[in-house]
């Protein structure tokens, strides 16, 4: 009953006083009331206002509460309006296999080449969960639609589905698909009009073991996109383990070895060669989760970052001569700020202060404090490396009640600032339940999410108590995907759920389809394409120049946590009435300008085709 | 009149004094539900003893009932409010997932008993972890005041003088630390960034190389913790517990503990699988190879059981047996380190050059998984070199030392560290042409 309050109280955006049990009893400070009466308050209950008494203790002052507070975002869930209809099912409540509880990836891209995006949820499997663990395939259809197209597609396999991600193999011009599982992978090439091929075996990359999140990349600028699979832990299937007093739950990775991550070079589009041994990535055997590839180092390279599992991170830096060397420790990437290996889920990506680096976002385990690795900037090639201000950016305290899982920045309300959703749900059972849902035995693991809103100076506000539906909804959630769903100009959010339905939130935060200047909600899409490769340029980085304010925004995939894809890049403008110029920074370090677009644009760029 | 008194005070106690908790016991381990339904039986015969409501406390507290816990705490609080012990253990319950409520808390308990430095400490992280870096330097402070030698105090001066950018401050406090507390993870990770930081690629690598292998945990004395956690009873807490002991070097009361839990559950392989690993720390391979024999027995499946076996048969010269093992676990998996290497002292020791070699060449390709097996893959590389050079093979045996000269390198060895292999390896090559 206490956290009941305490967390209705977070949602209703007041604080709780940190000493109302010495009180005897609860008591509430409105969120807005100013620090010093916060102060006074914690200090009249053990009977000692500030000034008073012999210590020489500093007053606890008020905590940091990021940002001010947040303006209303508003995101509604309109899952059935959209004909979605898929569930994730394990069929595993009460039995407790650590599988079960790591699942519910999704992938989103354009699979049909109609310009719509589609979906792809891997599922438990058939030999698991029955029918109702199929991995299924949605097409859109206009006005964000979709029709469960699985049969005929090719792409309904029986395995027990973890995530996928999506690039372009062969560049042939549409994207393939690669999905991980517990068990051996499977690679899917796009034959055209939602058909897909298994070239598993011909591809080379039958992989067993337990794969997590995978991202294509180009790592030697060969122009055929490379894989990084991502690994967990070598799981026994009788392995039982017990919290809190012996009750039974799902193992932690710590039960288990960690199994090493997997990365293949893509041999002229015509086959991927395992080179993890040679590549340095096989070295270590840690509890892979999520994964990214960009250039981290500034020197024109994409270096891989790795979220483990209750082990460090690691940042695989790309020394250009087909190896890695994990710097993740060095650059101070490989632990929280106070030097320990956290349990890394999903991992967002982006410049959030404006200073046109990159910086990166994990979520975590209850308990544990989400982290954001500040860049510290450096020379190309010889970063400072980062430093943990998840605090001081107002993104620590917010996060310690959940677990998070998928998460992303992405401009909600279109201001041109980063903002950043992480989408929660338990691995053990919360020591309060939050759902009322009495019959579902997930209703322990499930949890609300959290909608972050930058400022893009580094510090962000909690809007999740006034996102509407998204904040709100209690479920086990485990992907989460921005993407502009009916092509109106702002960005929904899809979420994948485990043992649940997924669910499309839709942005009604800017009214209306198409915001005339001067809303404050302006907003441009962009293509960045490399025609000669005849795909998108994965790895490029974009500068859209706004009312003189450089806006860095990446081409990469689609990532987070088991999630992949392929969407084009949004970019907020505020009030401002369009881009003055673009400067794309393409993989290997060229670098071309092109011209600016006015706000309600759609925008390619074409590689060779700017100044 | 008098009786009438006694009732309006009954009705009064009656009206402040809080409810008992009720946890949910009905999963947990008999042993825990007896050790929690005890406290719960004194506190409700005793409920305006404050000592009664604490001692309830920890003990939920001990089992993760946090809730109940941090309530029973109140109350504890709310009978003896200048008794630090209970507004500290309040804030240690709150602190993991409600930083600001446990700063506060610490706040009081500091007030409260402004000499305990662990409440210091705890306070200063807390205030961290809500953005407060000025607050908590000033706690650090003054813990690293109360107790000169309080790495953790050293530790967070470093750590928050680096994010200040104070980059010669900070490496003095950790340079500190690392002298008080060289085998922890926190802190040589730490140490690293502040090297690396100053420009000290090398010596940043190095370090940062090592703290991979570390126990991640810097434990600090905090004997009125310690009082909660060893309240625990349920089977998970005695292994928690013994392996805090293994990482801090306490190896006897490590195995204390893993006694205790096996007099209480004999078929508890785990309790047996970590006592043989405690054994085989304590150099003494016949207890280790007879509680990972026990391991086995009871579960033939245990992760890392067979390794261990091996690794003590060997070390008791039981070689035959040891070799049978290792060779078990390398047919499950292939690419364990430590099996190639027992395989390949095997192989020596019989003096079977030939599988000594490709023993240790599957070992190099697998590469070194932490400080210790490389450390040992060098050594047998070194001896093999020398004995191969001693026979005249002078490319074989510079083979050898080409691949420690990687291995180091892939450790992040620095020019001074790899110059002697370097030379070795120059003469090799020389004596192979000449």
């Amino acid at each position: 009953m206490i956290l009941c309050v305490r967390e209705w109280c977070r949602r209703a955006g007041c604080r709780p006083d940190p000493g109302w049990r010495v009180g005897g009893g609860p008591a509430w400070w409105p969120r807005l009331l100013p620090p010093s009466v916060l102060m006074v308050a914690v200090g009249t209950t053990v009977g000692c206002a500030p000034g008073e008494g012999a210590s020489d203790t500093p007053s606890v002052p008020s905590p940091s509460t990021g940002a001010e507070p947040a303006p209303s975002v508003r995101f509604v869930d309109v899952t059935a309006e959209t004909g979605l209809d898929f569930v994730h099912a394990t069929g595993s409540a009460g039995t407790f296999p650590m599988p079960a509880i790591m699942g519910g990836g999704v992938a989103v891209f354009d699979a049909d080449g109609d310009g719509l995006l589609d979906l792809y949820f891997p599922n438990a499997g058939r030999e698991i969960a029955g029918e109702a663990g199929r991995n299924r395939f949605y097409l859109q259809r206009p006005r964000g639609r979709f029709v469960d197209a699985t049969a005929g597609s090719g792409l309904d396999n029986p395995g027990y589905g973890m995530g996928a991600a999506v690039g372009d193999i062969d560049n042939d011009g549409d994207l393939d698909l690669y999905v991980t599982n517990l068990g051996a992978d499977v690679l899917y090439r796009n034959e055209g009009g939602g058909r897909f091929a298994g070239v598993t075996e011909e591809f080379g990359v039958a992989t067993s073991g337990w794969s997590t999140s995978a991202v294509f990349f180009d790592a030697d600028l060969d122009g055929w996109l490379d894989l990084y699979v991502a690994h967990y832990v070598q799981w026994h299937e009788a392995r039982e383990c017990q919290v809190q007093g012996g009750r039974v739950d799902y193992c932690g990775p710590q039960q288990f070895e960690g199994e090493a991550d997997v990365f293949y070079r893509n041999d002229g589009g015509r086959r991927f060669v395992d080179r993890s041994r040679e590549a340095g990535v096989s070295l270590i055997e840690d509890a892979g989760l999520g994964v990214v590839a960009a250039d981290l180092d500034a020197d024109g390279l994409a270096d891989v970052y790795v979220a483990n599992d209750a082990d460090p991170n690691q940042l695989w830096i790309n020394r250009a001569d087909g190896m890695f060397e994990d710097d993740a420790v060095l650059l101070g990437a490989a632990y929280n700020r106070f030097g320990v290996g956290e349990a890394g889920m999903g991992i967002a990506l982006g410049d959030i202060d404006g200073d046109r680096d990159l910086d990166l976002f994990l979520s975590h385990l209850i308990e544990e404090t989400n982290t954001l690795y500040v860049n510290l900037g450096g020379t190309p090639g010889a970063t400072d490396g980062f430093e943990d201000r998840a605090a001081e950016a107002g993104l620590a305290a917010p996060s310690t009640p959940y677990t998070g899982f998928g998460t992303a920045f992405f401009d909600a309300d279109n201001d041109g600032d980063l903002d950043l959703a992480v989408v929660n749900g338990a691995v053990k059972r919360r020591p309060e339940v939050l759902s009322e849902r009495d019959d579902w035995f997930w209703s322990g693991y499930a949890e609300p999410n959290l909608l972050m809103l930058g400022d893009g100076a580094g510090v962000f506000a909690d809007a999740s108590g006034v996102s509407g539906d998204f904040g709100t909804a209690l479920d086990v959630s485990r992907g989460l995907v921005p993407f502009d769903l009916e092509g109106d100009g702002d960005l929904d959010l899809l979420v994948s759920n485990l043992e649940g339905s997924a669910r499309i939130y839709r942005n009604e935060t800017i009214a209306g389809p198409a915001p005339a200047a001067g809303t404050g909600a302006g907003w441009v899409r962009l293509r960045v394409i490399d025609p000669e490769l005849r795909r998108t340029a994965l790895g490029a980085s974009v500068v859209a120049w706004v009312d003189g304010r450089p806006l860095r925004r990446l081409v990469l995939p689609l990532g987070g946590y088991l999630t992949g894809g392929e969407a084009p890049l949004h970019i907020g403008l505020g009030d401002a009435t369009s881009v003055e110029r673009f400067e794309v920074t393409w993989p290997g370090g060229a670098v071309e300008e092109f011209d600016g677009a006015t706000t309600g644009s759609e925008v390619t760029l074409f590689r060779g085709e700017g100044r | 009149m008098r009786s009438f008194a006694a009732l309006l005070g009954f009705i009064a106690a009656a009206a402040s004094a809080a409810e008992l908790p009720s946890p949910d016991l009905t999963a947990v381990e008999p042993r825990v539900r007896a050790a929690i339904e005890k406290e719960l039986a004194s506190a409700a015969r005793e409920p305006d003893s404050p000592s009664t409501w604490g001692r309830l406390a920890m003990t939920l507290h001990a089992h993760q009932f946090d809730d109940e816990a941090a309530a029973a705490y109140s109350e504890a609080s709310r009978l003896a409010p200048g008794d630090f012990r209970w507004t500290y253990l309040q804030a240690n319950v709150e602190e993991a997932s409600d930083p600001a409520a446990a700063a506060a808390l610490y706040g009081q308990a500091v007030e409260l008993d402004p000499s305990y430095a662990p409440a210091r400490i705890r306070l200063a992280s807390s205030l961290e972890k809500i953005g407060l870096a000025a607050d908590a330097d000033v706690h650090y402070q003054q813990a690293a005041r109360l107790e000169p030698d309080n790495a953790v105090a050293h530790l967070g001066l470093g750590r928050l003088a680096l994010v200040r950018g104070d980059v010669d401050q900070a490496t003095r406090h950790l340079e500190r630390a690392y002298e008080l507390s060289p085998e922890t993870q926190a802190v040589v990770a730490m140490l690293s960034r502040a090297r690396h930081r100053a420009g000290d690629s090398d010596g940043a690598r190095r370090l940062a190389q090592a703290a991979r292998d570390l126990p991640p945990l810097l434990h600090q004395r905090d004997p009125r913790r310690a009082e909660v956690d060893l309240l625990a009873v349920d089977s998970e807490s005695f292994l928690r517990r013994s392996k805090t002991y293994r990482e801090t070097g306490q190896l006897q009361a490590s195995l204390g503990e893993l006694r205790r839990l096996i007099e209480l559950e004999p078929g508890n392989a785990q309790a047996h699988f970590a006592a043989a690993g405690v054994h085989d720390r304590m150099n003494r391979p016949r207890e280790a190879v007879a509680a990972a024999r026990r391991a086995l027995e009871l579960d033939p499946d245990l992760a890392g059981g067979r390794a261990v076996l091996a690794g003590a048969l060997f070390k008791l010269g039981q070689f035959g047996e040891a070799a049978a093992e290792a060779e078990r676990v390398l047919a499950q998996d292939p690419a364990d380190i430590h099996m190639l290497l027992v395989t390949t002292m095997l192989a020596m020791r019989e003096n079977d050059v030939a599988r000594a070699l490709e023993r240790l060449d599957r070992a190099a390709g697998v590469g070194a998984s932490d400080t210790r097996m490389r450390e040992l893959m060098i050594q047998l590389q070194l001896e093999l070199a020398d004995a191969l050079g001693g026979a005249g093979l002078y490319d074989d045996a510079a083979r050898r030392i080409e691949q420690v000269v990687e291995t180091l390198e892939r450790a992040g060895a620095g020019d001074s560290e790899l110059q002697p292999y370097r030379s070795r390896l120059a003469r090799y090559r020389e004596r192979a042409r000449g």
